[in-house]
Order: C-alpha cells, then structure tokens, then sequence
C-alpha cells in the first residue's frame, strides 16, 4: 500500500504540454520539453550571473507598470503613447519598461508601416507563462513566449470569438 | 433569347437567395459573438448584418417573386424598391455606428 502523497524521489520528468503555440526562443532548450529553460541557479553552485538573471527577471516582473504593460499588450498591440494613455503612465516610463521586458524577451516591438511615411512603433506581449520551481538547493525558472497573434483572436478556435474580437479592435 | 432571358432571371434570383443565406450566416456569427462576449458592438453590427444582408435580400427576393407570378400588381415595384433601399441603409447605419462605438 503505497501512501497517496509520497514524496517524489529525484528529478520530476519534463512537464510536456499539449498546445503550446510557438516556437521557443533563446536560452538552453531541453530536449522533450516545449517549455524553454532560461535560468537555472543554485544556491550550492557560485553561479552569480544566472543567479543575477533570475532576480533581475523577478525585480521587473514585480514592478507594477512593468506587468501593466504587458497585460495590455497581450490583448492587442499598442505604440508607448496608447500604453501611456492606457495604464495612466508617463511615456518615458512606459519606454523604460519595454526596454526592459525587451531584454528579457516578455515584449516584442514590431514597425507599422504607414502609407504617408509616419512609421511608429508597437509593442505585443510574447510571454504567456513564467514558471520557478525549486528542488534540491537549486532553481529553475522557465519562461514560456508565444508569438502574438497575426490579428486580434487570431488564435481563438469559434468563429464567432474570432469575429468579436476582429471587429471590436477595429 | 427570350429562354437566355429568363435563365438569366432565375440566375439573378439564386444569386439574391445565396446573399441571404450567407449573408444570415455571418448575422449569425456576430450574433454569437455578441451572446458569448456579451458585446453591444457585435449586437448592432449583427443587427445590421441581417438588416442588410437577410431582410434585404429576402424582401427583394419574396417580393420579385410575387411580382413575377402577378400575385403583385406592377405599380408595387417601386414602394418595393423603397423598402429594400431603406432596410439597407438602416442595415449599414448600424454597422458604421457598431465600428464607431467602444466597449
């Protein structure tokens, strides 16, 4: 009789997951795993400069208008003034805030291109999980980005969630 | 030609009847979009949609259809005109205010 909650012995296998849309991007992959691995720290090991990562990483993700950012740029794309206007911030913070989720890989800018020339810039969340585990006096981080959708609802599978979408960000 | 005539008719009658079921089938759309999101937008372009698309199009069709077999008399033909005109401007009006409206 083996008692329900046994302590798992050793290594969990790699969570696999099933439609998980996208390419991984950077850091080391694991084989048989969609997620990607970008931070592995350990507290035994002196290994500062991913230690360094997980906390920069986990500084800006606690930052307030950091995560405003990208929650409104994970439902549509939006140039630093509608970001501004949005989340009631100044545009230089909303500039110093891409930069950084840039860095990290949560964001992406992409240039719309516009007929009389007047180009702007626009900025679409690619993170859709960030996950930290912690097993044996190490931890493992792991940020999983999905491409933003080629058009709002892009990605949704009723037609009719599709066709709200399309037409509501018109 | 007065055969090629008609078959060009009956054509221009399947044509109206294929507007209206698929113009009905994107009504329909926008009307679930508007039931599942509870959103007053997909409520007036569905609106719309069928104003222009399903009520139109019938409303040409049933009423040609009736004018053909006489059932109507000729001078109805405009005041017909006049209603499938007006249930089309009343069905883009909706559109255009659902495009411009927010939340």
């Amino acid at each position: 009789m083996v008692p329900v909650n046994t302590p798992v012995v050793g290594r969990s296998p790699p969570r696999s997951r099933v439609g998980a849309p996208g390419p991984t991007r950077s850091g080391s992959f694991r084989p048989g795993s969609r997620e990607n691995l970008l931070f592995r720290t350990t507290s035994l090991a002196t290994d500062v400069s991913e230690d360094a990562a997980l906390g920069e990483l986990l500084d800006l993700l606690s930052d307030d208008y950091a995560r405003a950012i990208l929650a409104v740029t994970s439902v549509r794309p939006m140039s630093a003034k509608q970001i501004a206007e949005e989340c009631d911030m100044s545009q230089p913070t909303v500039y110093r805030r891409a930069e950084r989720l840039k860095e990290f890989e949560l964001i992406e800018e992409q240039t719309h291109v516009r007929t009389g020339g007047n180009d702007y810039n626009v900025y679409a969340a690619t993170l859709s999980e960030f996950s930290m585990q912690l097993d044996e006096g190490s931890y493992e981080a792991s940020v999983e980005s999905s491409p933003p959708p080629a058009f709002p609802g892009d990605t949704e599978d009723d037609t009719a969630d599709r066709f709200t979408k399309m037409w509501e960000h018109l | 030609m007065v055969g090629a005539s008609t078959a060009v008719q009956w054509f221009v009658l399947a044509l109206a009847f294929g507007s209206t079921v698929v113009g009905a089938y994107v009504g329909y759309q926008a009307y679930r979009g508007y039931r599942r999101h509870h959103s007053r937008t997909m409520q007036y372009l569905s609106v719309g949609l069928f104003l222009l698309t399903a009520v139109a199009f019938s409303t040409a069709f049933v009423g040609s259809l009736l004018l053909r077999q006489g059932l109507l008399p000729d001078s109805f033909q405009q005041s017909l005109t006049l209603l499938t005109r007006t249930f089309q401007f009343v069905g883009v009006l909706f559109i255009a205010y659902s495009l411009h409206r927010r939340g």
